[in-house]
């Protein structure tokens, strides 16, 4: 009775649309060297652009070797190199959650519990996303739906509560500064989507209209960032500058009828996004590493969170750290490599080859 | 380590035995009648009659208070004793004793010696004669059961009074009078090596889909346990095989809630001595369904459903976000409840976490008192509970007002969606001592992990989320809002169409 | 394994409670924090908190003599001196309900940047609680009703939250507070709180303003002017105006709306022009003289406002903009309206400004005139 394990392209963008609104709403102007500036239109435009333009290479080799990821294409050739592979992906994907991990657990040691030792919840939350990651993708893929209702919910409350903040004097005009400034942005912006990586690795696992679904999400996405920037540049202004975590100042901000505090809210926003993501990218390495490593799945998640724990507290040690970590050069530097340089050379070297 | 304990089980138990090897008649009826003879001695209900069949040697074996004694003597001896049986008369003796002389409704013929035990103590009179190549049960059922009451865990407001009880026939025709179509099969088989307890496998042939009904026959004939006392300890062999806190096996004690299951494609299991039945596939969001949402107005089912839902959260959640914002969030308050809470919980010795823990376990022996008292006592316990646990505690400083008030929230929540009793009280107490441990951070991530989980299952292929997820469009006409009758009545949903 | 899993994971969990963390009757509720100049590296912070212990007895709690506690400490900073908060109170402070920060006259003229960069960086405040500037000390306006049966922190936000509603003063929000302080042009304004004492006892009492040039307070302004600066940043709710020397009278009117919008243009002589146009909709309330208010005069009424306004208006801005306060955020308008002039002259604004020109116009109406006027039926 037990079938493969499929899930629809709908819950696939879901998931990805999470992981993605996770790097926004953990957006720090510290951490990711550049300024909150009122260029956020253009910005998320040209992000969007530059994303669509790095997957191009992804696309194609999706659309000519359907069904087959980069590591299982390799195998045709060499066992050895396809291992080298699929060690390569893993790792690389490891090392995204780990920058992410490593943001949350900055926001928990910096905002909610600067007084806690955390690292013994940080490996806790890790196993639990490993857990989450072995009872599959489509528990991770439904319980996400559900999670991103309340994310969701949450975030529009807290726009909701906050709107009387708002004023146009904390708004700059669009176009303020040079067209290079914001190309830059939107380019930096799309080399921290770890999500395209992803993609490849997830797409022969799901069914049903990918253009339809993709359409939708990507206008969503575009949508919702728009919001998220507009609320938090009108409400906050030059003050979300000062802020570690704008969007969490933001929650802090806004006021509800019963409660003091919205910032709970954000928090679980946080956390949900950040279980979602991590135990993606956790079932991703762990199928990527069977046969390399272990045929075991468990031995293999359990091997995956060790390396994101350590990784991630090393990372959080200092924020000069954990923002050299983040820089476009290592990470976009990285997220090229495995979303568009490494695509694009199977292609070459399998053009006209029968797989 | 696992061996270690393995050894230690085995010290202290023995491996289930299946009594029920095959001993068939040895064509020697004094062979025969020794072997029931010395498998019945030192049970002073059965009695055993011997009497001459046209001539042949005969036993009959009964047992009294399982045996209706009048049904015995008229409609089983009297005719049995005489018959008169040519002896040019060429067939076999069993034939003409099963054809002619019993007018009863049900007869079983066996020939395995071991397969006379379970229907002797089901009420049926063995005979065993002399010459004869099979052992015939006449029906003879006239042991006492109870008639047909109100359910006790699934009141409602405008259903029917009817709940099942302890027979399995009685509850089959409760069935029946709602089902009345030849397509409702009712599937029998033994459970329990020792018990022998008889289970039916119901379901509607023209919709269930085969292989569900496979599986659960297949399932039910590999438990291997020494005696089935009751149709929920079939649940953990009908469930999903992952570990979760919510069992995705439905129950109810009520015949027009499983008829309207059966209907929609699902497979009912009823065991005998049972007065409930399961049934599967089930999905989380059947929880917060009731018979009565169909009765009222879809508005008002709408907001009762929405409610259930909503109290559901209170009673797995609430105390341990209490204790979570009392401890590490306490900006999320407002000021007056702050200071109120504040000046409260300043009084009482203990921390926040321990007092919740103390006071819902404190809940929980009440509750168990209650259930478990002789009802002589019942406004003793009441009493105790209320006066002890709500008021002198509080005046001595012991508890906080708040925390009783946050108890009886959830304790009245949990209620409302009594089938979840048990996930419920399991879940509040990890929520606690999670919110006590790690705040805010912990309970959400808990919360996260709970719904994967539940995300997760998918016994018989289909989801035990689903109508929520996988998003069912179709299925949400009766999911939280309920569409009218006229439109809903069009249509049945069929379960199967859920699978992923 | 399988069966101690549950166990382990229970104690582990168990034992890790054993952190440094405060039940909620572990806390020091602070309701209002006041920071005050001493001298060179010494500031004195005044904590006022609850007095939320009660003590069990027979027959039930008892309620505690005083309301609040009000703690002095001394520092070489606001964080240093809150540092001592703990060895003095005994509890775990909790700033997250704070109601206010009053911020003492001495402190407000020698610079409130290190008070900013405090709240800039603390995450426990609330973001929207009120700072406000006291005309005395922080620690006199704080803790100026010692055995007060209310809370002496709640009643000045009180104070500062009811007069903004009024038109006669702003209320401030800590955000806001540091959002005016890091635009590079605007200047920072705080309500000012002052105790005002009738029939022995005193009262916070807010009316009038606290205008700071970067760091500094250099100006105070009253009400009236309040009025004109909360009409031009659109943020006047409710409040009311006086015409005064109508028919010998004067004629008090409601604010039911307001609007002002401004327009950036370039003048005849390359100068910056500011036009502002006010929309304002007005109810009478009250006329102390002896002429008949009706609808034939509404329209003179109107004329003579919108005369008025304007003037006083225009007279408020280039008041301000003569002494280089840019309390009126005309910096971020001309940002808006016309980024290239405004990157022009940020770098030296405080010149800039005094020679902006500024034309006000106004159009006011007069929704109603009340009742017929009180004269005698007699």
């Amino acid at each position: 009775m037990i079938k493969k394990e499929r899930i629809s392209f709908f819950q696939l963008f879901a998931l990805l649309y999470t992981c993605r609104l996770l790097t926004v709403v953990t957006f720090s102007p510290t951490l990711n060297d550049g300024e909150l500036n009122g260029n956020y239109l253009p910005d998320i435009f040209f992000f969007i652009v530059f994303l669509l333009l790095m997957i191009i290479p992804e696309a194609l080799f999706i659309k000519r070797f359907s069904g087959f990821t980069p590591v299982s294409l390799i195998k045709e050739q060499s066992d050895f190199f396809s291992k080298s592979a699929a060690l390569f992906y893993s790792l690389v994907l490891l090392f995204f959650a780990s920058v992410s991990v490593s943001r949350f657990y900055i926001f928990t040691t910096s905002v909610i519990f600067p007084e806690k030792n955390m690292s013994f919840l940080l490996v806790v939350s890790i196993l639990v996303c490993a857990y989450s990651a072995f009872l599959g993708l489509e528990a991770t893929a439904r319980g996400n739906i559900v999670l991103l209702f309340i994310i969701i919910i949450g975030i529009a409350s807290i726009l909701f509560f906050v709107r009387n903040e708002m004023s146009l004097y904390n708004f700059e005009p669009i176009y303020s500064d040079s067209v290079g400034s914001y190309l830059k942005s939107g380019f930096f912006a799309a080399l921290r989507t770890v999500e395209a990586t992803l993609l490849m690795f997830l797409v022969p696992k799901c069914s049903g209209k990918a253009k339809k679904s993709a359409a939708f999400w990507l206008l969503f996405f575009f949508f919702s960032l728009s919001v998220l920037f507009v609320f938090l540049n009108g409400v906050s202004g030059v003050f979300a500058e000062t802020q570690l975590f704008p969007f969490y100042s933001l929650a802090v901000i806004a006021r509800f009828p019963f409660f003091d505090r919205l910032d709970a809210v954000i928090t679980a926003v946080f956390i949900f996004s950040i279980l979602v993501k991590t135990s993606l990218i956790f079932y991703v390495s762990a199928e990527l590493l069977n046969g390399v490593l272990s045929k075991d799945r468990r031995v293999n998640l359990l091997l995956c969170s060790a390396l994101v724990s350590v990784l991630s507290l090393v990372l959080s040690l200092n924020l000069g750290v954990h923002k050299a970590a983040n820089s476009p050069y290592i990470f976009g530097g990285l997220m090229l490599l495995t979303t568009v340089i490494i695509p694009s050379v199977l292609i070459i070297k399998f053009k006209g080859k029968k797989v | 380590m696992n061996s270690f304990f393995d050894r230690k089980e085995k010290e202290v138990t023995r491996p289930v035995k299946n009594e029920n090897a095959v001993v068939f008649l040895s064509g020697n009826y004094e062979t025969d009648r020794s072997f029931l003879k010395t498998r019945l001695e030192k049970s002073s209900d059965v009695l055993f009659r011997d009497f001459l069949i046209s001539g042949k040697r005969a036993m009959l074996v009964f047992c009294d208070g399982l045996s209706e004694s009048v049904l015995v003597n008229e409609a089983i001896l009297k005719p049995l004793t005489n018959i008169k049986i040519s002896p040019f008369n060429n067939g076999k003796i069993e034939n003409i004793i099963a054809e002619k002389t019993y007018s009863g409704t049900d007869l079983k013929r066996i020939k395995n010696l071991n397969e006379v035990f379970p229907l002797l103590f089901s009420g049926f009179c063995i005979l065993l004669c002399e010459d004869a190549g099979e052992i015939i049960a006449f029906s003879a059922q006239g042991f006492i059961k109870r008639s047909v009451d109100q359910p006790f865990t699934e009141v409602e407001e405008k259903g029917s009074m009817e709940s099942f009880v302890e027979n399995l026939t009685d509850n089959i025709s409760l069935l029946r009078r709602k089902l009345k179509t030849p397509f409702l099969k009712a599937e029998q088989l033994k459970v329990g090596s020792t018990s022998n307890t008889r289970v039916c496998v119901c379901y509607l042939d023209d919709r269930v889909k085969k292989e569900y009904v496979d599986e659960i026959k297949k399932r039910l004939e590999g438990v291997e346990i020494d005696s089935l006392l009751s149709v929920d300890m079939l649940t953990e062999f009908l469930d999903s095989d992952r570990l979760s806190l919510f069992s995705s096996v439905g129950r109810t004690e009520r015949p027009d809630t499983l008829s309207s299951k059966l209907t929609e494609g699902r497979v009912a299991v009823l065991a005998d001595g049972s007065p409930y039945a399961l049934f599967v596939p089930f999905v989380f969001s059947e929880h917060f369904q009731t018979l009565d949402d169909y009765s009222f107005h879809p508005y008002y089912s709408l907001f009762i459903r929405l409610l259930r839902l909503f109290c559901f959260f209170i009673s797995v959640m609430l105390p341990g976000l209490y204790v979570a914002v009392c401890v590490y969030h306490q900006e999320v308050l407002s000021q007056p409840l702050l200071v109120e809470i504040a000046v409260q919980e300043n009084v009482t010795p203990f921390s926040i976490t321990v007092e919740a823990l103390v006071v819902h376990l404190m809940y929980e022996i009440v509750r168990e008192a209650g259930i478990r008292m002789p009802k002589a006592v019942g406004h003793a316990v009441s009493i105790v509970g209320a006066l002890v646990i709500g008021e002198a505690a509080v005046t001595a400083g012991i508890i906080a007002a708040p925390m009783v008030i946050i108890v009886a929230l959830t304790a009245i929540g949990s209620f409302v969606v009594s089938s979840l009793y048990e996930s419920v009280s399991v879940l509040r107490l990890l929520f606690i001592i999670i919110g006590g441990v790690s705040g805010f951070f912990g309970i959400m991530l808990f919360f996260g992990l709970i719904i994967i989980n539940i995300s997760s299952l998918n016994p018989y292929n289909v989801p035990f989320s689903a109508t929520f997820i996988p998003s069912n469009i179709g299925a949400f006409r009766d999911t939280f809002f309920r569409e009218g009758w006229k439109k809903l009545g069009k249509r049945t949903l069929e379960i199967n169409s859920l699978e992923k | 394994m399988k069966r101690f899993i549950p166990f382990l994971l229970f104690f582990v969990l168990i034992f890790t409670g054993c952190e440094r963390k405060y039940d909620i009757n572990d806390r020091l509720i602070v309701q209002g924090v006041g920071i005050d100049y001493l001298s060179e590296n010494e500031v004195e912070v005044t904590v006022q908190a609850l007095n939320t212990e009660t003590y069990a007895g027979i027959g039930g709690t008892k309620v505690p003599d005083k309301l609040v506690n009000n703690y002095y400490l001394k520092g070489k900073s606001v964080a240093d001196a809150l540092s001592k908060l703990v060895s003095f109170a005994g509890r775990e402070p909790l700033y997250t309900h704070t109601r206010i920060v009053l911020l003492g006259k001495t402190l407000a003229e020698k610079g409130i940047d290190d008070v900013i960069d405090f709240f800039s960086r603390d995450s426990s405040c609330h973001a929207s609680l009120f700072v406000a500037v006291c005309d005395k000390t922080a620690k006199e306006t704080l803790s100026f009703d010692p055995d007060a049966q209310s809370v002496p922190a709640v009643d000045i936000e009180n104070s500062v939250k009811a007069a903004g509603v009024g038109a006669y003063t702003v209320n401030v929000h800590i955000f806001e507070l540091i959002k005016m302080y890091r635009e590079e042009t605007t200047s920072v304004f705080l309500p000012v709180v002052s105790l005002i004492e009738a029939e022995g006892e005193k009262a916070p009492s807010v009316n009038k303003i606290a205008l700071f040039k970067g760091e500094k307070a250099v100006r105070y302004i009253d009400g009236d002017s309040t009025q004109f600066l909360l009409l031009f940043l659109n943020c006047l709710k409710t409040g009311t105006y006086t015409l005064e020397n109508y028919g010998g009278g004067d004629v008090s009117f409601d604010y039911y709306s307001s609007k002002c919008k401004t327009n950036v243009l370039k003048g005849e002589n390359g100068k910056t022009v500011f036009n502002v146009k006010l929309k304002i909709g007005f109810d009478c309330v009250e006329y102390t003289g002896k002429n008949e208010l009706n609808i034939e005069t509404q329209n003179e009424l109107e004329r003579m406002l919108e005369r008025e306004l304007s003037e006083r208006m225009k007279s408020f801005l280039y008041g301000m903009c003569n002494e280089s306060i840019d309390c009126m955020r005309l910096g971020r308008i001309l940002l808006i309206k016309d980024k290239n002039v405004y990157k022009n002259k940020k770098d030296d604004w405080e010149t800039a400004l005094k020679e902006f020109e500024i034309n006000v116009t106004a159009k006011v109406n007069i929704r109603r005139i009340g009742q017929e006027s009180g004269k005698s039926a007699i």
